[in-house]
């Protein structure tokens, strides 16, 4: 579609650090960058304790989508949103919105931070209609990353409520979005297929009842491989629908869960090898620090792997800005580098498999293609296999091997095998 | 071994409305908040068995009569599971009290049987205690409660909207935490050594594994606290936005 | 100590202390078989509010935090708990009180007094009042004389480690954020980090 024709004003940023301070100017809302370390964390962080008021004229999105929503369940969402124009809203009110951004009343009550990333967006949807009537704009980060192509109409059905009401939208997006109409038509290089046998054996993870702080019911998983043969190609895809266990599965084969019954690893005749794994939230495994501040304590205890994983995250970078097209200067303590950061690390210790979990989430995808390809490249060199959990299509023509997952049952999963 | 299900309607945690549940609880734990049950089962059993066999009978009834209960809602496994670190506790305590007892006999009883007793008391409370009150606080949902209280309408508007926050800051730590040992786990799949550790041979470990520790419990510390504050401003903001669009009359003011 | 002005944002920061020292409460358990307690490191973020919010924050922090983390296995000590830890929190912050002045005497100082109080507070609850009060309800008779002084030791550790962190963790956290007032446009011109 045509964002022009439309009052939709597209933001595109060459990274995640851009968008961010474009938000926080834009809406006068502080948001913390986490990549740069505790100390600057820590005195962004006491400013805004000190200051008074924050600017309150937009309804927001966040960039995750689970810190714009300050109430435990969507029905006080609604209803609160709905109330601020003197609507005495209630639950009917609060359904027909979640119905409208195609979210099943049922989860009024459900406690937020037990909703997918795409749930929570569109939540996030249905609450900035909520707002519409007493905010002038909205300001959207990252508006349709979470969905899959069929769910992006809920994104053009809430421009045309603001649109309707003469109200400005601002959509914040990394370069090469699906909103950014600027972008290039990247296409990410291929690399050479490297063989990796995987060995699925009906791996059953079951997940206890968790009673406090917030319930979680007890429940089962269980995986089935269907495809006749073991190998895989690396690099391969990890694809499925929003909520279908991808990133279960991943956690599964990077020995991260523990597995009731079954098995779920990669054969491999060095049983020293292991499979390591790049979160989606990678800055997480930062664990609060800089990369270089990482660097030291992941290795504090091997100065030969130091040296290897420090020389693979300078060659990491220099490969991503030296293809880079446009002029960024290099930052090494951006959410770019935190990622390069952690698979260096991961790949100095040669792994038989690195998987990747949403590689491309923060990054735009330039930089997201060439992140994938050169920790590919650099991992076929070490005999480390790389899969990619993603539900975005682009990964699909860089990938050689396909691992399909299918919801067949409520707590069974089917895996089927193709090669691309 | 497929656990034995028990029937929903022996879990007190099934019990509606929450005043009854509270009244089957206090019940069921009354020996262990009165000394009047025990006073009256040892007086019973004293008229046919000899005194102190009596008053050392009654605890381990009292405690059986409790694990019964707490059966239905923990489950086998749970029960096994909790009994296992009671008994631990419960053995340490009463060796350690009689140890000291010897160690420093000033600070006990002088009375050698009624101080046995005591020990005997101390033991059984400990493996009736531990899983009754982990029946009690399961028995409860603290999210429920909340979520009850975190009303952000009418009277006490202003109030719910701080238990609201509260409820849904606690919901964040909640994710934050388990999300960490995720991820530590991935790093350092022994948990208490890290992944890589080609430097330490020989004696070197000793010296600094300590230092390891010690510098993996301020990461983690650093780590808690700077992943729980960074959704706060913006959830303030939301929270402040709708406290204004309720102080005024003035829409135009959010 | 930090004046937060946002009333919101002070009780978002103070659910975020006081959440932070039940979890890691609960989940970094180390038992002391001899008391039927456990060493754990919630005295951290206990000593942090104190010397970071005041006196206040830092009762809310130890009384409901750490009495939350005991109601998950321990509620019978769920009454020592509240009392010891949110007394902790409070001395620390009002002997740390509106200290700017650069110096670490003072902070150090309530840090100590914090840590000690909470050493000593449980040491009279094992030693004296439990088993005092386990003569008349039950429930409570599960520690001695003897196991409350083998307990000394580890409480000792953790005070002391609760002390060196908090500290520490304050310092962190204060360090870099002098001359807090700013204005919004400081704030927005790109100066927030």
């Amino acid at each position: 579609m045509n964002y022009a024709e439309k009052k939709i004003n597209v933001f595109a940023f060459d990274t995640y650090e851009g968008l961010v301070d474009h938000f926080v100017q834009s809406t006068g809302i502080f948001f913390p960058k986490m990549a740069a370390g505790r100390s600057e964390f820590f005195r962004a962080f006491s400013q805004w304790l000190n200051r008074s008021t924050q600017s309150r004229s937009r309804a927001v999105i966040t960039p995750d989508p689970a810190q714009g929503l300050a109430l435990p369940n969507a029905l006080q969402i609604l209803t609160s949103a709905l109330n601020q124009s003197r609507k005495n809203a209630g639950t009917a009110e609060a359904s027909e919105l979640l119905e409208k951004y195609g979210l099943t009343p049922k989860i009024l009550t459900q406690p937020v931070n037990t909703l997918s990333g795409g749930e929570l967006l569109l939540l996030n949807f249905a609450k900035a209609e909520a707002q519409c009537s007493h905010v002038k704009g909205l300001a959207a980060c990252n508006p349709v990353f979470w969905l899959s192509p069929a769910r992006h109409k809920f994104w053009l059905n809430l421009c045309d409520s603001y649109e309707a009401a003469d109200k400005n939208v601002e959509a914040l997006v990394l370069r090469g979005d699906h909103l950014d109409s600027s972008s290039r038509s990247d296409k990410f290089s291929s690399v050479d297929a490297l063989s990796v046998n995987l060995l699925i054996d009906s791996p059953l993870v079951n997940f206890l009842e968790i009673q406090f702080p917030v319930f979680h019911a007890a429940s089962k998983l269980l995986y089935s491989w269907v495809s006749e043969t073991d190998e895989v190609f690396s690099p391969f895809l990890i694809t499925g629908d929003n909520g279908v266990g991808k990133s279960i599965f991943a956690r599964l084969l990077a020995g991260i869960l523990p597995i009731s019954s079954g098995r779920a690893a990669i054969m491999n005749p060095d049983d020293k090898r292991t499979v390591r794994l790049l979160f989606q939230e990678a800055i997480t495994q930062l664990f609060a620090m800089s990369p270089f501040e990482y660097l030291g304590k992941a290795f504090s205890a091997s100065i030969a792997l130091f040296n290897e994983a420090t020389g693979l995250f300078r060659e990491l970078m220099q490969s991503i800005y030296s293809d880079k097209l446009s002029g960024d200067t290099r930052n090494w303590n951006s959410l770019l580098a935190g990622k390069a950061c952690l698979i260096a690390a991961r790949l100095a210790e040669k792994p038989a498999l690195i998987l990747l979990d949403e590689p491309g989430w923060g990054l735009s995808r330039h930089d997201a293609g060439m992140l994938v390809f050169h920790t590919c490249r650099l991992a076929h060199q070490r005999e480390t296999g790389v899969g990619i959990i993603s539900h975005q299509p682009e990964w699909h023509d860089f990938a050689r091997s396909n691992l399909k997952l299918k919801k067949i049952a409520p707590e069974q999963v089917e895996i089927s095998h193709a090669r691309l | 071994m497929r656990a034995f299900e028990f029937p929903a309607f022996l879990k007190l945690q099934n019990l509606r409305p929450w005043w009854l549940k509270m009244a089957v609880l206090v019940l069921i734990g009354y020996p262990l908040f009165s000394n009047r049950p025990a006073a009256f089962i040892a007086s019973a059993m004293g008229q046919c068995l000899p005194e102190t066999l009596g008053a050392l009978l009654v605890w381990p009834l009292i405690t059986f009569f409790i694990w019964a209960c707490c059966l239905p809602s923990l489950g086998t496994a749970k029960l096994l599971d909790y009994l296992a670190a009671a008994y631990a506790m419960a053995v340490t305590t009463t060796l350690s009290g009689a140890a000291l007892r010897g160690l420093l006999p000033a600070i006990f009883l002088s009375d050698p049987v009624a101080d046995n007793l005591r020990l005997m008391r101390v033991y059984f409370n400990i493996l009736a205690v531990f899983p009754y009150s982990l029946t009690f606080v399961n028995s409860f949902s603290v999210s429920d409660l909340m979520a009850r209280l975190t009303k952000t309408r009418g009277k006490f508007r202003g109030a719910g909207l701080h238990l609201a926050l509260a409820l849904r800051i606690c919901q964040h730590v909640g994710e934050v935490i388990p999300k960490l040992l995720l991820v530590w786990r991935e790093e350092n799949p022994e948990l208490l050594l890290p992944r890589c550790r080609d430097d330490w041979q020989g004696i070197s470990p000793l010296a600094r594994w300590p230092m390891w520790v010690v510098l993996s419990i301020s990461q983690w510390i650093f780590a808690c606290i700077i992943l729980t504050f960074e959704p706060i401003p913006v959830m303030v903001n939301e929270i402040e936005q709708i406290d204004e669009s309720g102080d005024s009359d003035d829409p135009d003011k959010v | 100590m930090t004046r937060i002005k946002s009333k919101f944002a002070e009780t978002a920061v103070i659910v975020a202390l006081t959440a932070l020292t039940a979890i890691t409460t609960i989940l970094v358990r180390v038992p002391i078989p001899a008391t039927n307690g456990y060493f754990n490191i919630g005295d951290v973020f206990i000593i942090l509010a104190g010397l970071w919010l005041g006196p206040r924050a830092g009762f809310i922090v130890g009384a409901f935090g750490s009495a939350i983390a005991d109601a998950v296995g321990f509620p019978v000590y769920i009454p020592a708990t509240f009392i010891v830890k949110g007394f902790e929190g409070w001395i620390t912050g009002i002997i740390a009180g509106n200290s700017r002045s650069g110096s670490l005497v003072r902070p150090i100082i309530a840090a100590l007094a914090g840590g000690l109080s909470m050493v000593a507070g449980y040491y009279l609850f094992e030693a004296f009042i439990y088993p005092m009060l386990g003569s008349k309800i039950p429930m409570f008779n599960i520690t001695d004389p003897g196991a409350a002084f083998i307990a000394l030791l580890p409480n000792a550790i953790q005070g002391m480690s609760g002390i060196v962190g908090g500290l520490a963790l304050w310092k962190a956290m204060t360090a870099s954020s002098q001359d807090l007032e700013i204005s919004d446009d400081q704030f927005l011109s790109g100066k927030h980090g």
